[in-house]
């Protein structure tokens, strides 16, 4: 089989943990596009980096586990994680912890990430 | 928004999303005596600013103790000094006011 040059992918993720139905539709593409052997890069945008933080328990509210698997994604392949430079900074002052290492980055780097990223996928 | 009597005091407003202008369609409506209860994704807001400085004076200010747990929020809002509530206590909370309004 030929060898195929490594590809990587940007998922750009907007929605904060439970604000729909299905918890872990993120997470499941990002799971394939490890599984096919791309290089991952996950934007959390906003509220979205939520879906990172380490001490979340939904059972006392009926809701479904679904993200602690974020911490997951590195045994599986080449991955990095990434917030907004404020958000990470405004969480983390109010004690945030995460699921797993997340980079802060303002718009502009934000920006030249995505563009150097082979594709992008907006969630 | 639900219900038409917003401007009429002892209001229970439940604001169920953050960030969508549901809290910012709530305290126009809000008075003196009335409780603001964010629930649900609206307990992001507890991120976004803290909502009582953009309240009337005189509004109370609670947050969904389950979903703020929900989000990894329990201990932010522990920090700010949040009022939280359980939902064993929402009942009692519900009987103090006349009328209530959702917001998302």
């Amino acid at each position: 089989m030929a060898d195929v040059a490594r590809q990587s992918v940007a998922l750009l993720v907007h929605t904060p943990p439970y604000r729909t139905r299905e918890p872990r539709a993120e997470l499941d593409l990002a799971l394939a596009a490890l599984s096919l052997d791309f290089e991952l890069e996950v934007y959390f945008l906003g509220g979205a980096l939520l879906q990172l933080a380490a001490d979340k328990d939904g059972a006392e509210a009926g809701l479904p586990p679904g993200y602690k698997a974020w911490a997951a994604l590195a045994e599986l392949g080449k991955v990095r994680l990434f917030g907004e430079s404020g958000w990470l900074r405004r969480c983390e002052r109010l004690g945030a912890e995460w699921l797993a290492p997340v980079e802060g980055l303002g718009a502009a780097c934000m920006k030249t990430r995505w563009r150097a990223c082979d594709r992008v996928i907006v969630l | 928004m639900s219900g038409a009597a917003a401007n009429a005091g002892r209001v229970l407003h439940l604001v169920l999303r953050a960030g969508n202008g549901a809290f910012e369609s709530c305290r126009t409506c809000c008075t003196a005596g009335d409780a603001v209860l964010f629930l649900d994704d609206g307990v992001r807001q507890l991120l976004l600013g803290e909502p009582g400085r953009l309240l009337p004076p005189g509004v109370a200010v609670h947050y969904s103790l389950p979903d703020l747990k929900a989000r990894g929020l329990a201990g932010a809002a522990s920090k700010l000094n949040a009022r939280t509530l359980r939902d064993d206590e929402f009942p009692a909370l519900l009987q103090q006011y006349d009328e209530c309004l959702s917001w998302k």
